[in-house]
């Protein structure tokens, strides 16, 4: 039976012991930017994107001794980001905490012409869409990586890709000169 | 659509700029997340190991016995069948008020010995403050024994005799295991534990005595870096990783037997140390996404065991125990749901402390006796 990268990070095994702070280093140098990356499109916000990653790389660190393999540690703490992400958004007062008409990063003005119809379009996704577009189209996970993640069926995880790139379509087909076509 | 979808949010963060990474900030974070988790996880346990296996009843409340003279014999035989429970500075043998001893400072701990109990004295809390605590050997004769016990927050008793166990720092990650004969106040074992293993998991590590046996909470430094409970034979000086437990996580150790929690999901057992095999299964929790686990306290003697379980709050701050558990005798299997925040008198009895009295169950015919409290006392049960 194959297993999901989900399943194998969480059955426990040999490391079991902390991480030395070499390899830790080493480890949170290396996942860095991606973890960034992720919980920014999560969060839509810098500053409480680097918090969701010093919390996510925390949690990991403790979980170390309980993961299968240190390779297993990459897959765990986006795991653990997406996850934290989730219980934040659960929160009531999260919807006084996130940004609403404007974001505070005017120094990093985007690039692209599609950059605020991109953010606004993963606002309007629900918190368990945006986790489910950013797993399968950011991090190019599988719908059972996904669904692992998120603790989820595959057949949540398909219908909410469904509805979420119907949303996207709609509100990035208004916005930006992109045909993004049918969705599959 | 998947391709451009991917390519779009791709391109959205490709020139977000990435925060400068600030390594020792993020280590230091990790290290005291680490530290509060493992106290707190370990507060649960050890509490459970403590106030359930050891016989810890403690509460504020303080009341003072000005007539403390009593019967060693009488005392002794209210303490097998009654255990120790302390209130404020007043050590109490039994369910009754009859026979008290004032220890002048807020009792922390109480530990079970032949004999007596070793109780901690101190301003701090056990487990959370800086201070040590200060250990005393209070017979069932009323007499009270200071003990020279230095840098010992933990210690491991074992009720057959009147031995304590507790680390004594060398340097560093250095460590000897210091065995005490409470009654003598005489140490009569210091062991050091070698390079080979580390502590580094832990601020002070924890012992748990069973007869000549030490065990104590490490780390292996070689080979694949284990989590071990080492098995430091205090009697002939040996040292040595305990092989049935290697890479577990253990709560009690009564017996010959051990409790091992469950882990990220994966069963806990009641094993026999010596022969490696499980007698019983701790379930683990079942679909909890939380770091919630389950443990076992087990008897004096290792022929009772209560399991229990534990969830983590949704702010990962804290871990909550369920208000009731199983009892189960380990070599018959019989089983009957008891209620938490017990200590284990030392004949194998549940002792609770409650707000209007003293009660003692049975484990399995949920067969209680009830006492009144010490006159005057009020204790803030569950605080």
């Amino acid at each position: 039976v194959e297993t999901t990268t989900a399943e194998k990070i969480e059955k426990g095994g040999p490391v079991s012991r902390a991480p030395t702070d070499n390899e830790f280093a080493e480890f949170v140098t290396e996942v860095w930017s991606s973890m960034f990356h992720t919980a920014y499109l999560l969060l839509g916000d810098r500053g409480l994107a680097e918090d969701l990653v010093q919390t996510a790389l925390a949690k990991t660190y403790i979980a170390w001794p309980r993961l299968r393999e240190v390779d297993a540690a990459p897959a765990y703490a986006h795991k653990t980001l997406v996850n934290t992400a989730s219980s934040w958004f659960r929160r009531k007062s999260w919807r006084r905490e996130l940004p609403t008409s404007r974001m505070p990063e005017t120094s990093h003005e985007p690039r692209f012409e599609n950059r605020p119809a991109v953010r606004e379009a993963l606002r309007r996704l629900t918190a368990r869409q945006r986790a489910v577009v950013v797993l399968r189209y950011f991090r190019d996970m599988s719908v059972e990586d996904t669904a692992s993640v998120l603790g989820c069926s595959t057949g949540t995880v398909k219908s909410q890709t469904s509805d979420a790139l119907k949303k996207m379509r709609a509100h990035l087909g208004e916005a930006t000169p992109l045909t993004l076509g049918a969705a599959s | 659509v998947n391709d451009q979808i991917s390519t779009i949010l791709k391109d959205h963060v490709a020139d977000v700029d990435v925060p400068r990474l600030d390594i020792a900030a993020t280590l230091r974070t990790a290290h005291q997340k680490r530290t509060r988790h493992r106290v707190r996880r370990g507060v649960v346990v050890a509490a459970m190991v403590g106030a359930a296996a050891t016989g810890i009843a403690t509460l504020p409340g303080a009341t003072r016995t000005d007539d403390p003279a009593f019967s060693a014999a009488a005392a002794t035989a209210a303490y097998r069948s009654g255990g120790a429970f302390a209130l404020g500075s007043t050590l109490y043998f039994g369910n009754s008020q009859e026979y008290a001893v004032d220890l002048g400072d807020p009792i922390r701990t109480v530990h079970y010995v032949d004999g007596g109990v070793v109780v901690g004295t101190g301003k701090d809390e056990w487990v959370d403050g800086d201070g040590d605590s200060k250990f005393s050997l209070v017979s069932t004769s009323g007499e009270i024994q200071p003990l020279d016990i230095d840098n010992a927050r933990f210690i491991g008793t074992d009720i057959e005799s009147s031995f304590v166990s507790y680390p004594s720092k060398v340097s560093g990650d250095t460590w000897e295991i210091v065995v005490r004969d409470a009654e003598a106040n005489k140490e009569v074992a210091r062991v050091s534990v070698g390079d080979e293993f580390s502590f580094e998991n832990t601020d002070l590590p924890y012992t748990q005595l069973d007869g000549d046996i030490v065990y104590v909470d490490a780390i292996e430094t070689s080979g694949k870096n284990r989590m071990l409970q080492l098995a430091v034979n205090w009697r002939d000086g040996t040292v040595e990783p305990t092989d049935s437990l290697t890479g577990e996580f253990v709560g009690a150790i009564n017996g010959g037997r051990a409790a091992i929690s469950s882990d990220f999901g994966e069963d806990g057992a009641v094993r026999d140390i010596v022969t490696g095999r499980d007698l019983l299964t701790i379930p683990a929790p079942k679909n909890s996404k939380d770091d919630g686990f389950a443990g076992a306290v087990l008897s004096l003697d290792g022929r009772y065991a209560v399991l229990y379980s534990s969830r983590e709050t949704k702010d990962g701050e804290a871990f909550v125990t369920k208000k009731t558990a199983t009892a189960v005798e380990i070599d018959t299997g019989q089983r009957a749901t008891v209620k938490m925040g017990f200590s284990w008198t030392p004949d194998g009895h549940l002792l609770y402390l409650l707000e209007d009295g003293i009660k003692i169950c049975e484990p399995l015919t949920g067969k209680c006796d009830t006492e009144p409290l010490p006159k005057g006392a009020k204790p803030k049960v569950g605080s």
